[in-house]
C-alpha cells in the first residue's frame, strides 16, 4: 500500500518541487532587485551580499577647536570631540547625498552636494543656515550662459565636485560632463557668479586649493589656474602636459609657493612662480608603502597616507631648495597606524594646530600630536547605521530625484493614452471582426504591420513634422506667439501615443469580438434597435472583459515607452523612464535610489498583473507583440 | 464613376464609419511617416542644416541619390558605418540566441507546468519577468553586472568561482562579455512570453488523442513527437515572430544598461536601435539615419515575410 502511494505521489512531488525551484531562481532578480532598493548605498556599493554591514569610508576631515569634523562617503556628517576616553561622537547629520563635498572656515561649514545644491551650516551645531539649492543655482546662470549648459541640471544629476571657503567667497563646482567652470559664491550678499576660464579651452575644475595671501589654485582637467580674490581674476594658467606633468594627478596639495602633485606612488613639487618641476619623489627618496592615498602638510613636515599606514617626510627635502638626499626624515611613528587599525589604508589626512588626524576606510579615526616623533593619542570610530533595512530611499526619491514629477507623467500619459486610443480602436476592431466591407483582409493585416515597424522609423519623420508645425504655427501667429508646441508638451506625446498604439489595441479586442455569439446584433435589431444601437447597448458591454484586457496592455506598453518619450518630453514632462534614465547617466553612484525607482515602476504593474493575470493571459494569443 | 465610387461607400457605410477614426489616425501616424521617412533618407539632413527640417536638400552631386546608403553600407570613413556593421552582427547574434533559448525553456517550462497541479499559481509567477518595463531589467542588471560589487560576481565569489582580487574579476560591462550581459536578462524576460503561448498552446489540445495514442501503443516520446509538436506549431511560428521582432528593436534594455545611459555597449555590445537613435538624436544626422531605419525595415519585412510563407497554413488553423 504504502509503495503504491509514493508510486503515484513520487513523481508528483518531484515535478512540483522542480516547478518552485524553477520559479524561485526566475523571481530572483525581482526578489534582489527590492532587497537592494532597501539596503544602504555603501552596502550597495562595497557589494555585501546579506544583511552585514560595511563601515562608511572617511572622505573628509575638517579638525576644530576640540575636535573635527569627518564626512562619510554616504554623506553623513559626525562631530567629534576629544574627550579623556578618546574621541566621542557629539553630534551626527545625515545629509543622505552621496560624495558631498566640505569646506569648513571658522564656524562656518559649507557642504556641496549634487541633490542639495550648496549648504551653509554651523559648525558646532551641525544645524542648517542657509541654502542654495539646485533649483536655485540653476535659475540664476539658465538664461544667463549659451548653449543650455544648465539645461540639464536637475537635483541627481550632477555630483558634487569640490568646495572651497576664502575669505569672503565660497567657490564651488560640480562633476558632470560640459560643467565648464565655477560658482562663486559672496558670503556677505548671497550672490552667485559664474566663472569660466579659458575660451577655446574650458576647464572643468575639481579640486580648489587655498594658497594663502588671497591666492586659490582651481586644478581641472586641461590645467591649474591661479585666483586671485582680491581682484576676482585669474593670474596665471598651467596645463597638464605643458607646464605642468603630462600625467594628470587627482591628489594637488598646496605647499606655500609650490603644488604638491601626487600620482600613484610618487609625487612631483611644481613651483609655482619657477613654473616648472623642481623635483621629484619617488621610492628611491623615501616614498613607500604602496599607492598615496591621502597628503597633507604642516610646518615641517609632508605627510602621506597610504594602504598600510602613516608616514612624514621632511618637507624641505621637497622644498625648493633642498638638492641634498640625506635630508629626507622618515619619521618613526611611535604607535603604527597601519594593518593593524586602519584596516584598508590611511584615506583622510588633515592638520591643525599641532595635531594630525587621521580617517580610514572603515570609519576609523585617530589623533596623533607631532612633538618630535608622532605620537598617537587618541582614536575613535564612528557609528554604524543601525537599522539594515532602509526606508528612507524611497523618501530620497522624491526628494532628492524630481520622482514624484516623472511618475506624475507617466501615470497622466499612460492612463490618458488607455482610454484615447482603447475608444479608438473599439470601433474598428468591431468593424474588423463583426461586418463585412471590401478591403477587410487588407485593413486587417495593415493593422498587423504596423507591428513590425521599428518605433524610430516613426519617430524620425514624426519628430521632424512636429518641429515644422511649430516652426510655421509660430509664423502665422493662429495658434499665439508659441505656435503649437507639440515637443516637450505631454499632450504631444499623448495624442502620438494614442494614435499608435491603435492598430495594437484593435488587433487584442477583434479576437473579443469575434467570440461574441454570432446572432447578438440581430437579435438586438429584431427588438428595434438601429445598427448603432445595437452595437452600443448589446455589443459594448458584452465585451467589456476584453477591454479591460486590452487596456492593460496598453497602459504596460506605455508604462516601458522610453524612445518616443526621451525625444518628446522636456524637463516637465519626463515620463519615469527618461527622468531615471538622466539618473542613471549623469549620477551612477547611487545604486540605492536606482533600485528603489525601479522597485516603484515595477511593483504596480506587477500588482495589476496578479490582479488580472487570469484575464490578461485569456487575451494575450491574439495579441502577436507586446508593441 | 463617381457612382462608382459612392455605391460601395453608400452601402457599407457603417463598417466605413466605424473604420473612420483608425484609418485617419494610422494614416497620419503610420503610413504617411513611412512616405516621409523614405523622402528623408534622401536628403542631405544633418545637424549643420536642421532648421530646414524636411526641406533640406537631397544628397549632393557626386554620391547619387542614393548617397545616404552607400555611405552608411561601404563608405569606411564614415563613423556610422563602422557602428553599423558591428550592430548588425551583434543584434543578428542577440537575437537569434534570445529567441532561440526563449523557444526552447519556454517549451520545457510549458510541458513541465503540465506535471504538477494549480497550474495558475506557478504560471503566474513564472511570467512574472515578462511583466517588468524592459527599461527597469536594463537599469536592475546593470547594477547586477558591476565588476566589484554587482551581485553577479559576489555570488561567484561567494561560491568559490573569483578569487580575491577583485581587479581580476570578470568585466560583464565592457568588452566581449558585454553580449552575455545583454542576451541573459533579454532571455529572462522573454521566455515567459514563449511559456505562456506554449502553455496555451498545450491547453488547446484535447486530453483524448493522447489517450487514444497510448490506448494504440504509442510511448511518451511518440506521442510528443507526433501529437504535441504539430500542435504546438501555431503557437510557436508567434512565440518565434514576437522573438525575433521585439528583440531585433530592442532599445530600453541596452539603452539602460550601457553607457551612464547612452546605450552604447561598445564593439561587442552595441545593438542597432541604440546605434540609431544616437547616430540621428544625438549627433543628429537624419539623412543617414532615416537610411539606416529604411534598411533595418526591409530587412524585417524580409524575415516576416519568410515567417509567412513557412507558417501561413499552420496560421489558419487560429483562426
Amino acid at each position: 500500500m504504502k509503495r503504491s502511494h509514493w508510486r503515484r505521489r513520487g513523481p508528483r512531488l518531484f515535478w512540483g518541487a522542480l516547478v518552485a525551484a524553477v520559479a524561485l531562481v526566475n523571481l530572483m532578480p525581482l526578489l534582489w532587485m527590492v532587497f537592494s532598493s532597501l539596503k544602504e548605498n555603501r552596502d550597495l556599493q562595497a557589494g555585501t551580499l546579506g544583511f552585514s554591514r560595511s563601515q562608511s569610508r572617511v572622505v573628509a576631515l575638517l579638525p576644530r577647536r576640540e575636535g573635527v569634523l569627518a564626512g562619510t562617503d554616504n554623506g553623513d556628517i559626525h562631530l567629534m570631540r576629544l574627550e579623556s576616553q578618546g574621541l566621542v561622537v557629539r553630534g551626527t547629520r545625515a545629509m543622505g547625498s552621496w560624495g558631498a563635498a566640505y569646506s569648513l572656515q571658522e564656524e562656518s561649514l559649507w557642504v556641496l552636494s549634487g541633490e542639495d545644491g550648496i549648504l551653509l551650516m554651523d559648525a558646532g551645531s551641525l544645524s542648517e543656515r542657509k541654502r542654495w539649492s539646485i533649483d536655485e543655482i540653476r535659475q540664476a546662470f539658465v538664461d544667463r550662459l549659451p548653449g543650455g549648459v544648465w539645461a540639464d541640471l536637475t537635483p541627481g544629476s550632477v555630483e558634487a565636485s569640490s568646495i572651497l571657503s576664502v575669505g569672503e567667497q565660497v567657490f564651488a563646482t560640480f562633476r558632470s560632463k560640459g560643467f565648464p567652470g565655477v560658482i562663486a559664491l559672496d558670503r556677505k550678499t548671497g550672490g552667485l557668479r559664474f566663472l569660466v576660464f579659458g575660451q577655446e579651452l574650458p576647464f572643468a575644475i575639481d579640486q580648489f586649493l587655498d594658497l594663502g595671501k588671497g591666492r586659490v589654485a582651481m586644478v581641472g582637467d586641461k590645467g591649474v589656474v591661479l585666483w586671485q580674490t582680491s581682484n576676482s581674476r585669474s593670474t596665471d594658467q598651467f596645463l597638464w602636459g605643458q607646464d605642468l606633468p603630462a600625467e594628470r594627478s587627482a591628489l594637488v596639495v598646496a605647499l606655500d609657493d609650490s603644488l604638491l602633485l601626487c600620482q600613484r606612488n610618487h609625487a612631483e613639487v611644481f613651483s609655482l612662480p619657477g613654473r616648472k618641476v623642481v623635483r621629484t619623489l619617488d621610492t628611491a627618496s623615501g616614498l613607500r608603502g604602496g599607492k598615496i592615498l591621502a597628503v597633507t602638510a604642516d610646518e615641517r613636515r609632508i605627510w602621506f597616507g597610504t594602504a598600510s599606514g602613516i608616514y612624514g617626510i621632511d618637507r624641505r627635502a621637497g622644498a625648493v631648495q633642498a638638492t641634498q638626499e640625506d635630508s629626507l626624515d622618515l619619521l618613526p611613528v611611535e604607535h603604527p597606524v597601519g594593518n593593524a587599525w586602519m584596516s584598508s589604508g590611511v584615506l583622510g589626512v588633515a592638520y591643525s594646530g599641532g595635531r594630525l588626524w587621521m580617517g580610514g576606510g572603515q570609519g576609523e579615526i585617530a589623533m596623533g600630536r607631532i612633538a618630535g616623533p608622532l605620537v598617537m593619542e587618541r582614536d575613535g570610530r564612528l557609528p554604524q547605521g543601525e537599522r539594515t533595512i532602509r526606508l528612507e530611499n524611497y523618501r530620497d526619491l522624491w526628494q532628492k530625484m524630481d520622482f514624484g514629477l516623472f511618475l506624475r507623467n507617466s501615470l497622466l500619459i499612460s492612463l490618458a493614452v488607455t482610454f484615447l486610443s482603447v475608444f479608438l480602436a473599439l470601433f474598428s476592431a468591431y468593424a474588423l471582426a463583426r461586418l463585412r466591407f471590401p478591403g477587410k483582409e487588407a485593413f486587417g493585416l495593415a493593422t498587423l504591420a504596423t507591428q513590425a515597424i521599428p518605433g524610430v522609423a516613426l519617430l524620425i519623420p514624426l519628430f521632424m513634422t512636429f518641429l515644422w508645425l511649430q516652426k510655421s504655427s509660430r509664423e502665422t501667429k493662429w495658434f499665439g506667439e508659441a505656435g503649437v508646441q507639440l515637443v516637450g508638451t505631454w499632450w504631444g506625446v499623448t495624442l502620438l501615443y494614442s494614435v499608435f498604439f491603435v492598430p495594437f489595441s484593435i488587433w487584442i479586442l477583434r479576437a473579443f469580438f469575434q467570440a461574441l455569439p454570432r446572432d447578438l446584433e440581430a437579435a438586438a435589431q429584431l427588438d428595434g434597435c438601429s445598427s448603432w444601437g445595437a452595437f452600443y447597448r448589446v455589443v459594448l458591454p458584452a465585451v467589456r472583459p476584453g477591454i479591460l484586457v486590452t487596456g492593460v496592455y496598453v497602459f504596460l506598453s506605455v508604462w516601458d515607452e522610453l524612445l518616443f518619450a526621451w525625444v518628446l518630453t522636456a524637463e516637465k514632462t519626463y515620463t519615469v523612464p527618461v527622468g531615471v534614465r538622466l539618473f542613471a547617466g549623469n549620477y551612477q553612484t547611487r545604486f540605492d535610489l536606482m533600485m528603489a525607482a525601479a522597485t516603484v515602476a515595477t511593483l504596480p504593474v506587477l500588482a495589476m498583473f496578479f490582479l488580472l493575470q487570469r484575464r490578461i493571459i485569456a487575451g494575450i494569443a491574439p495579441g502577436l507583440s507586446r508593441r | 464613376m463617381i457612382h462608382r465610387l459612392w455605391r460601395p461607400i453608400r452601402q457599407y457605410r457603417v463598417a466605413w464609419g466605424f473604420l473612420l477614426p483608425a484609418i485617419l489616425g494610422m494614416f497620419l501616424v503610420h503610413f504617411l511617416p513611412l512616405v516621409q521617412l523614405v523622402g528623408i533618407s534622401l536628403l542631405d539632413s544633418r545637424r549643420t542644416n536642421l532648421g530646414l527640417g524636411l526641406s533640406a536638400p537631397a544628397v549632393g552631386e557626386g554620391t547619387g541619390i542614393l548617397g545616404n546608403y552607400v555611405s552608411i553600407l561601404t563608405e569606411k570613413s564614415d563613423p556610422f558605418h563602422l557602428g553599423l556593421v558591428d550592430a548588425v552582427w551583434n543584434t543578428i547574434l542577440f537575437t537569434a540566441v534570445v529567441t532561440a533559448c526563449s523557444f526552447f525553456l519556454g517549451l520545457l517550462g510549458a510541458l513541465l507546468l503540465e506535471k504538477v497541479g494549480r497550474k495558475g499559481f506557478w504560471r503566474t509567477l513564472l511570467v512574472a519577468p515578462w511583466i517588468v518595463p524592459a527599461y527597469v531589467v536594463g537599469l536592475v542588471w546593470g547594477v547586477f553586472w558591476q565588476q566589484d560589487s554587482g551581485v553577479v560576481n559576489q555570488s561567484l565569489h561567494a561560491l568559490g568561482f573569483l578569487g580575491e582580487d577583485r581587479s581580476l574579476w570578470p568585466m560583464w560591462l565592457s568588452g566581449p562579455l558585454t553580449r552575455w550581459a545583454l542576451i541573459l536578462p533579454a532571455i529572462w524576460r522573454e521566455w515567459p512570453y514563449a511559456l505562456l503561448l506554449f502553455s496555451l498552446g498545450l491547453q488547446t489540445i484535447p486530453r483524448r488523442i493522447y489517450e487514444a495514442a497510448k490506448l494504440d501503443g504509442a510511448n511518451g516520446w511518440v506521442r510528443f513527437r507526433k501529437i504535441t509538436v504539430p500542435l504546438l506549431i501555431p503557437a510557436g511560428s508567434l512565440v518565434l515572430l514576437h522573438g525575433v521582432v521585439y528583440n531585433a528593436y530592442s532599445f530600453n534594455l541596452p539603452l539602460m544598461m550601457f553607457g551612464a545611459g547612452s546605450g552604447n555597449g561598445g564593439k561587442q555590445g552595441d545593438l542597432l536601435m541604440p546605434t540609431i537613435f544616437r547616430n540621428t538624436f544625438q549627433r543628429w544626422d537624419f539623412g543617414r539615419g532615416a537610411a539606416a531605419t529604411v534598411v533595418l525595415m526591409v530587412g524585417m519585412l524580409f524575415l516576416v515575410a519568410l515567417w509567412y510563407r513557412v507558417f501561413r497554413s499552420d496560421l489558419e488553423k487560429l483562426r
